[in-house]
């Protein structure tokens, strides 16, 4: 739900979802404006759950916002200042109570946005695409607000209009956006997410089942541990995003959309098995995904090589990954050994029971 | 653009479901309020994927019919969205069974098998399905499974990757959507995703996110160990088609039920009629026309007297401006003529709708009412008839006192205002009935109408120039006095009015404003057309040798700026040529150009050159196509050049596109019968009508595109199965009677065709036809089953006048004469020119000789050409003593007879060349002869008027007898030779051939002035027919004894007898040709088509094949088809 506030004179006006607000000399419009040099139809305000503009109606003496004269069409955010003739409109924009400040990250499942709660706290907002979610898919994603660790992005409630949530905002961005990351980094880093996926995976957390009732459970796997799920706070503090999201997608039955795009950014972390199985969610695919974003923090590069114009899918299936010493010489060897070990698969599993 | 539950569209459609988003967009169920059918309708939702969106639906509709695929009824366009209307299947998606868990191990290998038939079915048309996963498979509750959603695929030959669902892509797909440009799909693909969507239902869950995995993700899933085996066999050995899979399959379904896999292999079923046409409408809204043409083709082939097939295909022709309206309504009354529609009242509903947008609203008010009558829950019957009733009554009228001159209409035709030849003034405002008189005065030269067409203004040759209120019907008071003036113009805003002199000059006043006129000068000679724009700023005038005058104009095309008096654009025609002076020749005498009133487009037909649309404002060509008009006398432009009216001089009007130079409707023959000549004729202001006035009539007719159209008809969908149980009947009939005639048990094969022209569908099908054609020999004609038309062709500027023409006794051949010499041969079945002999003389008579071997050509040069069609090789036989005159041939066809100007008769083989026999038969030319059947005696006439009978090695004839006229007259002999038949002029004499008195005489009542002959003979000769006054008489030749007499309608001019004499056909001076049960004197069929009287009516030796060709060269090919008695 976006509500846009118009303040013009001192009088404030709240526009909310769906609108176009005509502005004007007119009395026959949304908002009149008293003012010689305003054109009886100036402009209109078009408010739609994604965006918010301004139209100018070929007014004599033009539309500006923020001092700019439009040409035609302009977005517009909060705080924005509108002017009309020699009249100053400001522009409240916010979605959910929530004032949207800026972009932060867009990816296949949607866009995250960095807003300010009423009360001045910043949090992030990620608005979600998942097309023919359900009630159950928001239940789902409610049930991780009962993960309370330091290492672990706070969730603090799902949105319906449109659909999302709203976490706790990390300044430091990703781990994907630094790096590589000195051994020394890279330990300490990935000790801090183990610690919160030793948590999680043992944590009491409450189940949504089919029908809709609840119970309590134990143990949360992430399943899409990623160095763009593991963030950082201002201070350099590891926290893990996204818990309970591919859980509460595959329990909506709507994996498998990701675009086709994406589909190496995600199988790059994932162990061969959970590409395979789809229904394999145990802890260890958490920690080969671990292991594996270590290794990117090390060696600046997923353990498996995806060349372009390979199916993603396909490499995982065939190609074993790439020995660590063999991307950084210079690691220590128990170390090597050690990660190489945790990536190490067995392929020939037995054929089910 | 969403429809809502409830909500009837197009008064068809009741939406009877929420939308769903599919794969194709926006997925509603609706009812189809007439067929009682449930429809899924499938909407895509943004106009940016429409194109996409239409070339999958294209794809679909080509798919055709299986009982394993969901069958696509048709594409149209509702709104300007194009939708895809589908079969709907009522019990859900396999997704959805696979979820709620309701499927048993058996009915899981069933669907297995069905789903693997229906995708097998896309792979036998060379698709590839691309997108196969349990949501695009539909199940029926009966347990039928169908494959669904055909929107991705693609013909095979390409291979391109159109899209999918990652869980269900097969590697190579995975591939592609990597970024892989080398790949290519095959039906390979399809069999993994089907093998993918088997283990789903198998194991009852989604079991891998990525298809590509899907070998490995099989390892996790439980399954029994055949069922394992065969799925990893298809993602290990990658089969590229289903067949031995299905083999498995049902062994296992034996495995597991311990019952035979009951359902048999089915098979496509080919679409009838009914579905070709609906295609063909598909394709038509999908823009693939030449496809839709193919299609409608293929579906009256199939049946030829398919009522939605003849209509759509005939209003589609008729709007392309390929065929006439009348020719749509003649071809839809033969098939309703024809019977046998099933749906009541549809023949009429579809005549009705034509005549309708035709604006014959009487014919069109009958036929609705008859329709309405006959199946009141029609809803289209009643749009229909709302249409009628909006309609004016009087749609024509009279015009009292004389010849309109000049017209001019408002919008709509609300008020349409004319001047007839002495000066009278009349405004017909069709709402009140007839025209009215306003005012006499001097001959009125032109006028003009504003927007609205409430003012007029009037100019009168004395120089008056007066305002009219239309509507009152009363002058304004304004009024100039322009001497000279020519032409007259008013302002869209009606302020302005605009006289154009015939010294070119122009004046402009402002109405109401004081002060004298702007003057704008350039022109050198007679405004001949002249329009202001809508506020009167500018001007666009045109100097050209009008159609009725004697001046040339000044030849140039002129845009004014009335505020500054300035010419801002000139515009001339192409240099054509150079003058004398050395100036380029730009303007000719026969150049016409007329200005839209709007003055923003002027359109020139150049003689010599393009017709031409020139726009004003940007002072630049904007169209250009050839054309051919020459002699029109009215023309008209419609505003934005919409439409060019192109009317006179005879009964003739035309709306071209200008810019296409094509003809988008020609008036001509649904103008009233009164109206003799178009002579005036004007575009409303608005560009919805246009007025046409004559010798005491005015007549509106609607633009085309405007107002109502018929709407296409749609014909019920048929279930595959349906289809099937109803092929399968036909097909063991066929091969019954097949059997049956094999054996020569042959009424036995009639009782069998009978029973197949039963079944729905199937009642001309072209099997059933074509039994009986080859039953006809063996038993009597019995009743005429259909007669539709094969082909026309329009041989007017190629064929030689008269037209002539011989049909080969088995009807596949026609000999056509050119003008040039040449001598075409066309293959009737083919519809297409089989050959063409170089040019010689052109023919004056053309006969099939050597059991069609053989063309024997007489030229008006007097030469004989001997033309063999197998090697095409041409042998010229010129008279050794003059022209050649006349020629026969006898019975075998080996031997020829000609006569020369100089009265020589010579008889040769044709094979060996051999001169038989020549004999001095005259002292005078030849005109006619006749040889003995049999024998070689001939029959000769000479200029004189004498017939002489010769035998060889005489030197005195047999017998001598003299005619009075010998002009016309032909000489024929009788099958048994006892008699000549002596054709004459108005009579008919037959005396005996041994002795040359007269044995008996019929007066016959032909034509004069052709050289056809008066009579026509069964091919055997032993019946002719002669014709009488509104009687044809059928008589014995040895005899002249009458066996049959035809009561008709008018006197027969042309006509020819079946080969048995038990049916005549006939044509009168009007241009129809009935079909006559000789026997019972009715009439079994009308043929409507030709433009012109006939000429020359030619059947084949079982009278299934026939040829028409009238005066003006139109040709037509029928194919008649007729039932046999056998005893």
């Amino acid at each position: 739900m976006t509500e846009v506030t118009l303040v013009v004179g001192g009088a404030g006006r709240v526009f909310t979802g769906d609108a176009e607000v005509l502005l004007g000399r007119d009395a026959a419009c949304d908002v009149q404006v008293t003012d010689r040099r305003v054109s009886r139809r100036h402009c209109r305000l078009v408010v739609r759950p994604d965006r918010v503009a301004v139209r100018d109606l070929g007014s004599r003496n033009g539309t500006s916002v923020n001092g700019v004269p439009i040409d035609g069409e302009r977005e517009l955010h909060d705080g924005d200042e509108l002017r009309l003739g020699d009249t100053v409109a400001r522009v409240g924009v916010t979605r959910n109570g929530l004032t949207i400040l800026r972009e932060l990250g867009r990816g296949a499942q949607g866009v995250v946005h960095l807003a300010r709660e009423p009360d001045g706290s910043l949090v992030a907002v990620k608005t979600l695409t998942a097309p023919g979610a359900t009630d159950l898919f928001r239940r789902e994603l409610e049930c991780t607000a009962a993960l309370d660790h330091p290492n672990i992005v706070r969730f603090h409630r799902s949105l319906a209009e449109p659909l999302g949530f709203v976490a706790e905002y990390c300044a430091g961005g990703s781990v994907a956006d630094h790096g590589p990351y000195g051994v020394e980094k890279a330990l300490d880093l990935t000790r801090q997410a183990a610690a919160a996926l030793k948590y999680a995976h043992s944590a009491e957390i409450p189940v949504v089942h089919a029908d809709g009732t609840t119970a309590v459970g134990r143990g949360l796997v992430h399943r899409d541990i990623k160095p763009q799920n593991l963030l950082l706070t201002a201070d350099g503090r590891l926290k893990v995003a996204d818990f309970g999201l591919a859980k509460a997608y595959d329990q909506a039955g709507l994996s498998g959309r990701t675009p086709t795009g994406a589909i190496a950014g995600s199988v790059a972390f994932m162990p061969r098995r959970q590409v395979i199985d789809y229904k394999y969610a145990r802890p260890e695919a958490d920690r080969w995904a671990l292991t594996a974003c270590l290794y990117w923090m090390l060696t600046g590069s997923p353990p498996r090589d995806f060349p372009a114009g390979a199916d993603p899918v396909a490499v995982v299936l065939r190609e074993p990954p790439v020995p660590v010493r063999e991307r950084l010489p210079a690691l220590p060897a128990a170390l090597a050994a050690e990660i190489d070990a945790a990536l190490t698969e067995n392929v020939s599993e037995p054929r089910f029971k | 653009m969403p429809w809502t539950t409830g909500e009837v569209v197009l008064g068809q459609y009741e939406v009877t479901g929420e939308s769903k988003a599919g794969g194709m967009g926006v997925v509603n169920r609706v009812r189809h309020l007439e067929w009682e059918v449930d429809l899924a309708v499938k909407t895509p939702l943004e106009p940016a994927s429409f194109a996409r969106f239409e070339a999958e639906a294209g794809t679909w509709v080509g798919l055709g019919l299986h009982p394993h695929t969901v069958n696509c009824v048709y594409v149209r366009r509702i709104d300007g969205v194009p939708r895809v209307f589908a079969e709907w299947v009522d019990g859900g998606s396999l997704a959805e069974a696979i979820r709620a868990g309701r499927l048993d191990e058996a009915g899981k290998v069933d669907i297995a098998i069905q789903t693997a038939w229906g995708l097998q079915h896309a792979h036998d048309n060379g698709l590839v399905h691309q997108d196969m996963k349990p949501a695009n498979v539909m199940l029926e509750p009966d347990g039928t499974a169908k494959v669904t959603d055909f929107g991705l695929a693609v013909a095979a030959s390409e291979g391109t990757f159109g899209g999918g669902t990652p869980a269900y892509f097969s590697p190579e797909q995975a591939a592609a959507a990597a970024g892989d440009r080398g790949v290519r799909l095959t039906p390979a693909t399809d069999v993994w995703s089907w093998a993918i969507t088997v283990a789903e239902m198998v194991a009852g869950r989604r079991f891998t996110r990525y298809g590509q995995a899907a070998a490995e993700a099989l390892e996790t899933v439980e399954l029994a160990p055949e069922m394992h085996a065969l799925l990893a066999s298809c993602f290990a050995e990658r089969p590229d088609g289903f067949g031995a899979l299905i083999e498995r399959l049902s062994s296992l379904y034996e495995a597991l039920t311990g019952t035979r896999y009951p359902r048999p292999a089915p098979r496509p079923a080919l679409l009838r009629s009914d579905g070709l046409s609906n295609q063909a409408l598909s394709l038509l809204d999908l823009g693939r026309v030449d496809e839709a043409e193919m299609l409608w083709r293929e579906a009256i082939t199939a049946d030829p007297h398919h009522l939605p097939s003849v209509y759509n295909f005939g209003l589609h022709r008729w709007r392309a401006g390929t065929v006439t309206g009348e020719e749509v309504v003649s071809g839809l009354e033969a098939a309703r003529a024809a019977g046998g529609d099933p749906e009541p009242g549809r023949g009429a509903l579809l005549l009705g709708s034509v005549e309708l947008e035709r604006h014959e609203d009487d014919r069109a008010g009958e036929l609705l009412r008859e329709a309405a009558a006959a199946d009141p829950a029609s809803a289209e019957a009643v749009a229909a008839l709302r249409e009628r009733a909006t309609r004016a009554p009087g749609i024509s009228a009279e015009a009292p006192a004389g010849e309109v001159r000049v017209m001019a209409t408002g919008p709509g035709g609300e008020h349409v205002l004319f001047a007839v030849r002495g000066g009278g003034l009349h405004r017909w405002t069709p709402a009140r009935g007839e025209p009215q008189r306003l005012a006499d005065g001097a001959a009125v030269e032109a006028l003009a109408v504003d927007g609205t067409g409430l003012l007029a203004a009037v100019l009168r040759e004395d120089g008056s120039l007066t305002l009219w209120d239309v509507a009152e019907g009363v002058p304004r008071g304004w009024q100039r006095s322009v001497p000279g003036a020519t032409s007259v113009a008013l302002s869209g805003d009606g302020r302005f009015v605009a006289a154009g002199h015939g010294s070119g000059r122009i004046e402009v006043w402002e109405i109401g404003a004081l002060g004298g006129p702007v003057v704008l000068t350039g022109h050198t000679d007679r405004i001949t057309s002249l329009a202001l724009s809508r506020t009167g700023r500018r001007v666009l005038s045109a100097s050209f040798g009008g159609n009725i005058t004697r001046e040339e104009g000044d030849g140039t095309v002129r845009h004014w700026a009335v505020d500054t008096g300035e010419c801002v654009a000139v515009w001339t025609g192409p240099r054509r040529g150079t003058l004398a002076s050395g100036a380029p020749w730009v303007h000719f005498r026969g150049d016409k150009v007329v200005v839209s009133a709007d003055a923003r487009h002027a359109v020139a037909a150049w003689e010599n050159g393009p017709l031409v649309v020139w726009d004003a404002r940007r002072a630049a060509v904007v169209g250009e196509a050839s054309h051919r008009l020459r002699y029109e006398i009215v023309l008209a432009l419609a505003p934005g050049a919409r439409g060019l009216l192109a009317g006179g001089p005879s009964r003739s009007a035309r709306i071209l596109d200008p810019r296409a130079g094509r003809s988008v409707r020609a008036f001509d023959d649904g103008l009233p019968e009164l109206m003799l000549g178009v002579e005036a004729g004007a575009v409303s202001p608005d560009g919805s009508v246009v007025a046409l006035g004559g010798p005491y009539q005015v007549v509106l007719r609607a633009m085309p595109g405007s107002g109502y159209r018929a709407p296409w008809c749609y014909a019920r969908p048929r279930s595959a199965p349906e289809l099937h149980r109803v092929q399968e009947s036909f097909d063991d009939l066929i091969a019954r009677a097949r059997a049956g005639f094999d054996a020569g048990r042959f009424a036995e094969v009639a009782e069998l065709l009978r029973a197949a022209r039963e079944l729905p569908g199937y009642d001309r099908h072209a099997e059933v036809l074509n039994g009986w054609r080859s039953l006809l020999p063996h038993g009597r004609r019995a009743g005429l089953i259909a007669a539709w038309e094969t082909f026309s062709a329009d041989g007017r500027d190629f064929f030689t006048q008269p037209p002539t023409a011989a049909l080969r006794r088995d009807g596949l051949l026609l000999a056509t004469g050119r003008w040039t010499g040449q001598v075409a041969l066309l293959d009737v079945a083919e519809h297409r020119i089989a050959g063409n002999f170089a040019p010689g003389g052109k023919a004056r008579e053309i006969r099939w000789a050597r059991g069609g071997r053989l063309l024997v050509v007489l030229t008006w040069d007097g030469t004989l050409r001997l033309l063999d069609i197998s090697d095409g090789g041409v042998e010229e036989l010129t008279g050794e003593t003059g022209a050649i005159t006349a020629f026969d041939l006898d019975r075998a066809g080996e031997r020829i007879l000609y006569g020369e100007e100089s009265g020589v008769l010579r008889l040769r083989g044709l094979e060996t060349g051999v001169k038989l026999f020549s004999i001095r038969a005259s002292d005078h030319p030849i005109t006619a002869v006749a040889l003995d059947p049999d024998d070689p005696r001939m029959a000769c006439l000479d200029q004189r008027g004498e017939v002489r009978m010769w035998r060889p090695n005489t030197r005195r004839p047999d017998w001598k007898r003299r005619v009075p006229f010998w002009r016309e007259t032909r000489l024929h002999f009788s099958p048994d030779r006892s008699t000549v038949l002596i054709d004459e002029m108005g009579l008919l004499t037959g005396v005996d051939a041994a002795r040359g008195k007269k044995r008996f005489a019929f007066e016959s009542r032909g034509p004069t002035g052709t050289s056809v002959g008066n009579v026509a003979f069964t091919p055997d000769r032993r019946l002719a027919a002669t014709s009488d006054v509104r009687r044809l008489l059928v008589w014995e030749t040895t005899t002249g004894k009458v066996r049959h007499e035809l009561s008709l309608p008018e006197d027969p001019v042309h006509f020819a007898l079946g080969p048995d004499g038990t049916f005549a056909v006939v044509a009168g001076l009007s241009d129809t040709v009935g079909i006559w049960a000789t026997a019972t004197g009715r009439c079994l069929r009308t043929l409507e088509g030709h433009q012109a009287g006939l000429h020359v009516i030619q059947l084949d030796d079982l009278g299934t094949a026939m040829v028409t060709v009238d005066i003006g060269g139109g040709l037509r090919a029928w194919e008649l088809a007729w039932e046999t008695d056998v005893d």
